[in-house]
């Protein structure tokens, strides 16, 4: 009985790592195919119909044509700028009126939250439109703030917050009332600190998602074809074929090997904060 | 003086309303601008004819008739329910796909004696890549003729290569592939993160009842993640009901339509074609039929919290 179940185990174990290293495998590899196709020489002519898994007449070359020919620097500080401004803008938000209501009781604070709530149901297709009438009513529609104003009003990230800030015992803020502390520095002194996993959790999410977002700065580029709204997922869409791009495939590839290096160098450094699982559950 | 209390009174007596509204005051200004005003705004033009840009001269109320459209036998109706179709095979495919995958994934990295984290952030990072990137790669894996890699094991089974993205039978499938092998990713982390939370005396306690790990996860696992699912489910929803990056970066809806979703369809009606007011209207069906199905899912979920105590 013992034995095979032992035996069993055994199986259990090898069809445990066998899979998962077959999906690690599946999702580095087109990674990889792009890594060696992104250091072919642009005279190399490869053979029609040969999938190239190895180097062939390899070069750096390509990444320097990509940075070249889709102003790198110029549009990884937009990125930047973009991504660290709404993170740190919409965290102030998020962090502000998660604690609001989640700490304080007032009148209209079922009103309030419940008015936001309804806000996760509409589908970002309603915004969309909407959303651009209004940066072009304010004026921002050419400029960085364009991309960064709309959203900073997390909503989902209200709840995520509140929900975490919630579970913060009462007992710990009426000490500090009772040592004279106003709410804002309740907020920063006490509620902040004790909320870090949460924070983080959030920020690298918005960072990430920031990051990557590509719809609406996409609209307002389109538009106005100003240098504020280039971002860096903008500079590579130009490599893509279907928007005339000039760029060859070997350029295309190093492209999509440059944006994604600040993403994983994100990761590597964050790693530890990213991957713990107590953070996360917090998201119940 | 009399006054003065008067005012104190107040002040003592709504002391946490004020602090509350003067923090989030902005916030709430700021939410009703960009969210509650662009609601009313996108509600107001779906009953105008606005297409001649953003502005309001020459613009005519026309009561019904975007929405009339929608729902009468007319091009633009075929092409906002075929839209509607696309996006919800895309929604079902996601959610059922990445819930499942990650689901499997976080119960065996925990089965697992050694090497669980190692696995965890390998498996992780792919989520962290662009809509861009992973349009790439699509293009590259199902790249037509014998140049993808999809193609060439084909041909090496004996098949004959596929035009993925040009035929209307399998483009939205070959579209579906990486987004699913990227994207089940996250659902894997919170999945991770709800099982690790499970105590062990549970699944001990199970183990001398039954040797089957099915049988455990089906009966004591899966029901105590029940948060856990519930989350993962309304992001695949959220997510699912927006896709619009596969389907134009590589398709751009081609071929016949077979992968236009309704995101692409409302972005290209507003911004391409700038019928603006019908493309206000498709969202607002689109969001009514979203809001039915969270009303639906809301009765059926109910409000019970799992809890270890």
């Amino acid at each position: 009985m013992i034995k095979s179940l032992k035996w069993r185990d055994y199986v259990f174990h090898t069809f445990c790592y066998v899979f998962l290293i077959l999906v690690a495998f599946l999702q580095c590899f087109p990674f990889w195919l792009k890594l060696v196709d992104a250091t072919h020489s642009p005279e190399f002519l490869p053979e029609i119909g040969k999938v190239y898994y190895w180097f062939a007449d390899f070069t750096m070359q390509n990444f320097g044509t990509a940075i070249q020919a889709s102003r790198f620097f110029q549009a990884l500080g937009v990125s930047l700028l973009h991504t660290c401004s709404f993170t740190f803008l919409s965290l102030i938000v998020v962090v502000c009126v998660g604690y609001v209501l989640a700490k304080i009781r007032f009148r209209g604070s079922g009103i309030v939250a419940g008015m936001l709530m309804m806000t996760l149901m509409i589908p970002g297709e309603v915004m969309l439109a909407a959303n651009y009438k209004l940066t072009i009513f304010f004026g921002i529609n050419t400029n960085t703030l364009g991309i960064i104003l709309p959203g900073i009003v997390n909503v989902f990230g209200i709840f995520l917050v509140r929900q975490y800030m919630a579970n913060i015992p009462d007992s710990v803020l009426e000490a500090a009332s009772l040592d004279g502390c106003g709410e804002v520095k309740k907020l920063f002194w006490i509620v902040f600190p004790m909320s870090g996993p949460i924070i983080v959790t959030y920020i690298i999410l918005t960072f990430i998602g920031t990051w990557n977002e590509y719809l609406f700065p996409m609209i307002l580029h389109d538009a106005s074809h100003s240098d504020w709204l280039y971002t860096l997922q903008l500079a590579m869409r130009q490599f893509n074929p279907k928007f005339g791009g000039a760029a060859d495939n070997y350029v295309r590839s190093a492209g999509m090997i440059l944006i994604t290096i600040p993403i994983i160098v994100m990761y590597l450094v964050f790693q530890k904060y990213i991957l713990n699982q107590s953070n996360i559950s917090g998201l119940k | 003086m009399e006054k003065k209390s008067a005012f104190s009174s107040f002040k003592k007596k709504y002391k946490n309303e004020i602090t509350a509204y003067s923090i989030i005051g902005i916030p709430l200004l700021w939410w009703t601008v960009f969210f509650v005003i662009a609601f009313v705004w996108a509600f107001v033009v779906s009953f105008t004819d606005m297409s001649r840009g953003f502005t309001w001269d020459r613009v005519t109320l026309i009561s019904f008739d975007n929405y009339i459209r929608i729902f009468s036998n007319t091009p633009q109706a075929k092409e906002f329910w075929s839209a509607i179709g696309v996006t919800s095979l895309w929604t079902i495919v996601m959610l059922v796909g990445n819930n499942v995958m990650g689901l499997l994934c976080a119960f065996l990295i925990k089965s697992l004696k050694r090497g669980g984290k190692v696995f965890l952030a390998l498996l992780f990072w792919p989520s962290l890549v662009s809509a861009i990137v992973g349009a790439d790669i699509a293009q590259t894996v199902f790249a037509p003729d014998n140049g993808g890699i999809i193609n060439q094991i084909i041909i090496a089974c004996g098949g004959r290569p596929v035009e993925w993205f040009l035929n209307p039978n399998t483009a939205i499938w070959a579209l579906m592939v990486i987004p699913f092998f990227f994207g089940f990713c996250q659902k894997l982390l919170i999945y991770y993160a709800a099982i690790v939370a499970i105590p062990e005396t549970y699944q001990e306690a199970a183990y001398l009842e039954t040797s089957s790990r099915f049988k455990i996860f089906m009966k004591i696992t899966l029901p105590l993640m029940r948060n856990a699912i519930l989350l993962n489910t309304l992001l695949s929803l959220i997510d699912g009901f927006k896709v619009l990056g596969p389907m134009q970066l590589v398709t751009n809806g081609g071929p016949n339509n077979k992968t236009q979703s309704a995101m692409l369809l409302i972005y290209k009606s507003v911004f391409e074609k700038m019928r603006i007011g019908q493309g206000c209207a498709y969202a607002f069906v689109l969001f009514f039929i979203i809001l039915a199905i969270s009303i639906v899912q809301k009765k059926l979920s109910g409000k019970e919290e799992t809890s270890y105590d």
